[in-house]
């Protein structure tokens, strides 16, 4: 899942809240006579709203369908972007006079993830390329020394391989996220003959 | 039986590869480096905290479906209606005639909207409270790289510095919050030093790691019988 998502989430949730809590709160404060106590007692679909949707029939039916066929869509959007996610199966290096370089993301990952483990720090790792916008980001899942101090990691990532990613993608930044698990490293056993 | 390591609150200054720990003894909060973090740190730190905040899956599904159901059995019941054969999936007419009898003050009703607005609001928390990180970010002082360490393996970490401690037999850590506890069991009978010695142990992994939030470190010592 990407930033978009998780910033489409607050909003849906934080609009979806809003709506309720107003919806909820007017009709607490008109019960509770907030507006006077004649319109506490009247009927919650009083004669008003009656003739107000039998002067407007059929077009106000019409209007609530296509209001309710929007709610649903956006339900359905919502609910399939949950799963977008920012990988991508390949890069496009910028265009110039020779052309266009179309790079295989898989490729381009395992040679990343090839160049981390290059570290004493690290025990395994993987890598994802995606593009946040425009801009290429890798995302990264290490398995790392828990006896070794993190700065090695950092320098070793900022150091080595994210330089080493910049040259290969022509780019002036490439952001990079990394999920470190710490594991104790592998006793070495020694077999004496 | 588990007691609190010490009741030093004295702050003791460790040199540490560089970096500098400054911890009362009883129960430490570890700042990692001695001096405070510039502009572009500061912003590092932001972007590591912001990166690993929960994503609200879980509710913007539940909520994402409910409006779903609510738009198709709506515009479903409203359009079968307007074609002339309507489909029943809701008592709509009993509803009508329920809501055109039905004071506004009807008890029922105003518990109903009660429980409406506090769904509101509970939506509206949990949207606005950005919540916990899901992994300990660590200070990287670049907001193009950030790290995040999975939270089981940053306590196992810590609880594996204590059993490091000559005499330690076995160490469990947790972290909730902003406080790392660690429950060490030895086999000697001086509380005190093991206290000391696991808590320096800690410390010293904790500013190894570099998190960016401070920890609040809490030791209890139990001998083995």
């Amino acid at each position: 899942m990407n930033r978009r998502t998780s910033r489409g989430n607050r909003w849906g949730l934080a609009l979806t809240g809003i709506v309720l809590l107003l919806l909820g709160a007017y009709a607490l404060a008109r019960g509770l006579g907030a507006f006077g106590r004649v319109r506490a007692l009247t009927p919650i679909m009083n004669f008003f709203v009656r003739s107000f949707l039998a002067a407007w029939s059929p077009w106000i039916w019409w209007a609530i369908a296509l209001v309710a066929v929007i709610v649903a869509l956006l339900g359905l959007r919502w609910l399939f972007v949950q799963g977008r996610r920012d990988s991508r199966d390949s890069l496009r290096l910028e265009t110039g006079p020779g052309g266009v370089t179309d790079l295989t993301a898989k490729g381009m990952a395992s040679a990343v993830a090839a160049d981390i483990e290059t570290s004493p720090a690290v025990l395994s790792a993987g890598a994802d390329l995606g593009c946040s916008g425009a801009r290429p980001l890798v995302r990264l899942r290490l398995v790392a020394d828990e006896q070794a101090p993190m700065s090695e990691l950092r320098d070793h990532l900022s150091g080595v391989a994210i330089p080493h990613m910049r040259g290969a993608l022509e780019a002036d930044r490439v952001p990079a996220v990394a999920r470190v698990t710490l594991e104790p490293a592998p006793t070495a056993h020694r077999v004496v003959h | 039986m588990s007691t609190g390591a010490h009741g030093a609150d004295e702050p003791v200054t460790t040199p540490l590869g560089g970096q500098t720990m400054e911890a009362p003894l009883g129960g430490a909060t570890v700042r990692v480096t001695d001096r405070p973090p510039s502009g572009a740190e500061r912003a590092a730190d932001r972007a590591a905290m912001r990166a690993f905040r929960p994503r609200r899956t879980v509710p913007a599904v539940v909520v994402a479906a409910l409006l779903t159901i609510l738009g198709v059995v709506v515009a479903a019941q409203t359009i079968s209606a307007l074609a002339g054969r309507p489909l029943r999936w809701l008592p709509l007419d009993r509803m009508l005639i329920w809501a055109a009898t039905t004071p506004w003050s009807n008890s029922p009703f105003l518990l109903g909207a009660a429980l409406v607005a506090l769904i509101g609001l509970a939506l509206l928390v949990t949207a606005l409270v950005p919540g916990r990180p899901r992994l300990v970010p660590v200070r990287t002082g670049d907001a193009d790289l950030i790290i995040g360490m999975r939270r089981r393996s940053f306590a196992r970490a810590l609880a594996h510095a204590a059993e490091g401690v000559p005499g330690v037999h076995a160490a469990r850590a947790s972290v909730r919050g902003h406080t790392a506890a660690i429950t060490a069991t030895t086999s000697g009978w001086d509380r005190e030093r093991f206290g000391a010695d696991v808590h320096a142990a800690v410390l010293s992994r904790l500013v190894a790691l570099s998190p960016v939030e401070p920890y609040h470190v809490k030791v209890n010592v139990r001998e083995r019988k």
